[in-house]
């Protein structure tokens, strides 16, 4: 990686990290900068070593050597622009000496950072949804898993998609032929496993071959995110619907 | 939600904590109130683990073993942390200094309890998914079910022998799901009840009391100045998630993962104690206390012994360098050696190379 090539991608980080608009980062650097001259305990205390470190964090040979092997942004996180911002409005509050000035500085500062900001709890954020249960996972996960625990309390199962990060978390008495390794994390794969779930994953597979391969590796239930049911043909490798949850159909291994 | 546990629940991450850090912070001569027993009650908790649960780990001890261990030295921790609270409880040290509150004072008192209940309960209904948890909870699920840690496949549930592997090896050398494992099994809660819905809310409070203290470092005898940081602080994390990167985004969405207590209240635990250290630098009480956040920032995510040595470092050369006291970065940098251990363990069972997959970290 050369120099240039460096600072690009230290540029990316960046705006990644602040995003669009990315407001709240300047306020925290305002907020630094207000420390750094108004301060004096935050100035030495905090706001000289994080000084010191983000000379080191965005320096472009220490990236090219060594931060870019690793998770760059989340060095980001010694910024702490949640203490910095409080600890610069706190301080420009407390210069006021009637208690009604500061209260009413307070209300404004807090007035500021509800019009600047966005509420992320707030629907249309899309961060967050009603809870479903104690355990938090989503609810279609929920559903599908109890209703393949309800028929088999030890289930092993071959499911497509984003459901396969949660299911085990709901329980972990479930055995699954693939999950998030089938995106590279956690764990490495069997080569054969691979294969598998490379060509069902991508649609690349018949259901006769799916339905092959989990009565051959004796999986007792295989979970499509699909529109079509195709009783037929998992009747002809001994499975059958066991119940449709929303767009997932689940089958069942038949006993015998 | 069972209920019924919630005895349970207050005695394993209420009060166990409380008490143990009235112990530690009784022999490392800290001021005693409710911010630093719970805070460093838990670091406290979290260091040990990481002491006794890394070698438990590589040695490949059941999960039971660990507990019972891990449980006599916590019993012992509380029991007496109980006693030397029970003999020193009328120490007119221990007493809470009776201050007239002014109608300011009132106010922002009212603002931080109003704005920390509704962020608690906006944190209650709520939830977020995390594809992450697939490996950071279901590993405490998999730890709690099959008696062993880190010998099960989070992603398929099966077995496996070697967990030098990939992102597992990580989890090896800082076992944060093994705590969320242990209250889980101490609990009789399942554990992602425990991580999503049960712990969020202990962290939580960890994160109040080390606002709390950075506003009483700052602000010293200014109740408002303390209640108004605390409160415009949780103001700043709801309003000022510009995306999911900040340090405040990974505190609401997902502070039961290790790497997002770090940014919760890890990091704003070392700046608050190194601190404490530039004010006396000469005590190596709150040296030892910096070791055990240390610890317990490792014990969190291999992120934290990446950030956990990096701020040892950056911190203990700026105080030395303003202070012109060599002296006070050494004691820092031990911090960063204790970080140093683990990084080294962990780079050595990676065979040396400083990739693991795509990432170091």
């Amino acid at each position: 990686m050369t120099l240039p090539e460096a600072v690009e991608r230290m540029g990316f980080w960046i705006s990644r990290y602040a995003g669009e608009s990315g407001v709240f980062l300047y306020i925290a650097l305002a907020a630094g900068i207000y420390l750094l001259l108004f301060s004096k305990q935050v100035r030495i205390k905090i706001m000289m070593p994080i000084v010191l470190m983000a000379m080191v964090v965005l320096n472009p040979i220490l990236y090219q050597i060594l931060f870019s092997k690793i998770i760059y942004w989340r060095f980001f996180w010694i910024l702490q622009d949640v203490v910095l911002i409080g600890l610069a409005l706190t301080d420009l509050c407390g210069r006021f000496k009637q208690g009604w000035i500061r209260c009413l500085c307070l209300l404004l500062c807090s007035g500021g950072i509800v019009l600047l900001g966005t509420n992320v709890f707030r629907p249309e954020q899309g961060r967050f949804i009603d809870a479903d249960s104690p355990y938090k996972v989503d609810p279609e996960t929920r559903e599908v898993c109890e209703v393949i625990l309800a028929d088999n309390p030890h289930p092993t199962l071959i499911i497509s998609n984003w459901l396969f990060s949660e299911t085990r978390q709901y329980s972990g008495d479930i055995i699954q032929l693939f999950g998030r390794d089938g995106d590279g994390y956690i764990y490495e794969m069997d080569p054969a496993v691979r294969a598998f779930e490379r060509e069902f994953r991508f649609g690349n597979m018949s259901w006769e071959e799916v339905f092959q391969y989990a009565m051959e590796h004796n999986f007792t239930h295989v979970c499509f995110y699909d529109r079509y049911q195709i009783d037929d043909i998992a009747e002809q490798y001994g499975y059958e619907c066991l119940a449709v949850v929303g767009p997932r159909i689940i089958y069942h291994q038949l006993p015998g | 939600m069972d209920w019924s546990k919630l005895p349970l629940w207050i005695l394993f991450l209420l009060m166990i904590p409380t008490f143990i850090g009235y112990f530690t912070c009784h022999v490392l001569k800290l001021k005693k109130n409710v911010a630093t027993t719970y805070l460093f009650g838990n670091m406290t908790q979290w260091a040990v683990l990481q002491i006794i649960g890394v070698p438990m780990v590589l040695l490949r001890t059941s999960f039971t073993f660990l507990t019972i261990v891990y449980s006599v030295i916590l019993g012992g921790l509380c029991v007496a942390g109980i006693l030397l609270w029970i003999r020193h409880k009328n120490d007119p040290k221990n007493r809470i200094e009776k201050k007239k509150l002014e109608y300011q004072d009132i106010f922002a008192l009212v603002l931080m309890i109003a704005g920390y209940i509704a962020l608690a309960v906006m944190l209650a209904i709520k939830q977020h998914t995390d594809h992450d948890d697939s490996r950071f909870v279901v590993n405490a699920v998999d730890i709690v079910r099959t008696d062993t840690m880190f010998l099960t496949n989070p992603a398929t549930g099966l077995p496996i022998t070697d967990f030098f592997k990939q992102e597992l090896v990580r989890d090896v050398f800082s076992p944060n799901a093994v705590y969320i494992a242990y209250v889980a099994r101490m609990t009789g809660t399942h554990a992602t009840i425990m991580a999503h819905s049960v712990l969020v809310q202990s962290l939580m409070l960890c994160v109040l009391a080390v606002y709390w203290l950075l506003g009483d470092t700052f602000f010293k005898k200014s109740v408002f100045s303390k209640a108004s940081f605390v409160f415009l602080a949780f103001l700043t994390m709801v309003y000022g998630c510009y995306t999911g990167y900040p340090a405040q985004a990974f505190t609401l969405f997902r502070i039961w993962q290790g790497k997002a207590a770090i940014a919760a209240f890890g990091i704003p635990a070392v700046f608050l104690v190194c601190s404490w250290i530039y004010d006396e630098p000469t005590d190596w009480k709150k040296c030892i206390l910096l070791y055990i956040v240390i610890l317990a920032m490792c014990q969190f995510s291999t992120m934290g012994i990446m950030l956990g040595g990096a701020m040892c470092g950056g911190i203990g050369l700026a105080y030395a360098i303003l202070k012109k006291k060599p002296t006070m970065a050494l004691r820092i940098w031990i911090g960063f050696a204790i970080c140093l251990v683990y990084f080294t363990a962990y780079i050595m069972s990676n065979g040396g190379s400083l990739y693991n997959g795509e990432t170091l970290f």
